[in-house]
């Protein structure tokens, strides 16, 4: 459980920053970047979390309000991905699970505690509403 | 354990495992006790199809990780979109063997 776990997120931080850099080259380095988003090319409505990428671009060159108004997701993304995988290579070479504990627990807070999980759908939701008239 | 209601729930249960793990799932269980048994058909298992279902209308915002109790990359496929796209339809192939295997998880948990 734990080994796969930690393959799954490290695989996802690297697509996470080869995506990212891909975006900051921008547009000089190559075609426009396509829409990624099944949902919003299904339905031509935003999901939850379309403009992260946008969101992240802007944190790098150090437009924090701007990357937070264009999705409060994106710092945390940010953070996430600053965090996760050092903590998971760290955990593999030094061969412990402080990592997968931790995220054992907060599984389990989402899992036990239903007013964390209601907040979190209900900001979930108010930042969907949010992008849509925003016309993300 | 009575052979008639083992065979009835082998029958009524083999869509929820992989073919490879019936016969194991059936020697542990021909081994258990009645009150426990009341326990394993009470389980809570997903059936695969469904889930497919789940994967293909609700994958883009994690909603098939969710539903198998995988609240963590849940999150993750919530917050990005669905992996790019990607893991949404990684996921559609994969979401079949998941669920069996989390059946599975949860049926060993149940038995030991």
């Amino acid at each position: 459980m734990k080994n796969r776990l930690y393959r799954i997120l490290i695989l996802l931080s690297l697509a996470g920053y080869g995506w990212l850099g891909w975006n900051i080259m921008g547009e000089s380095a190559h075609p426009a970047v396509p829409t990624v988003c099944l949902f919003k090319e299904a339905t031509g409505l935003p999901c939850p979390s379309c403009g992260t990428t946008r969101s992240l671009v802007l944190l790098v060159q150090g437009q924090v309000v701007a990357s937070f108004m264009t999705n409060p997701f994106g710092p945390l993304l940010a953070l996430l991905l600053a965090i996760v995988p050092l903590w998971v290579v760290v955990d593999a070479v030094r061969k412990k699970d402080s990592f997968y504990r931790r995220y054992i627990w907060v599984e389990n807070l989402f899992i036990q505690n239903r007013w964390i999980t209601a907040s979190a759908a209900a900001i979930m939701v108010l930042n969907w509403i949010w992008n849509i008239t925003k016309g993300m | 354990m009575d052979q008639q209601k083992l065979d009835l729930y082998m029958m009524m249960s083999s869509k929820y495992f992989e073919a490879y793990q019936l016969s194991a799932i059936r020697d542990k269980l021909s081994k258990l006790d009645d009150a426990k048994f009341i326990h394993v058909q009470g389980a809570n298992l997903k059936d695969p199809t469904m889930m497919l279902l789940v994967s293909l209308v609700g994958g883009h915002f994690g909603v098939d990780r969710f539903v198998l109790g995988e609240v963590g990359l849940g999150i993750a496929k919530l917050l990005t979109c669905g992996g790019l796209g990607i893991w949404t339809v990684v996921d559609w192939f994969l979401v079949l063997g998941r669920t069996r295997e989390v059946n599975f998880q949860k049926l060993q948990q149940l038995m030991y």
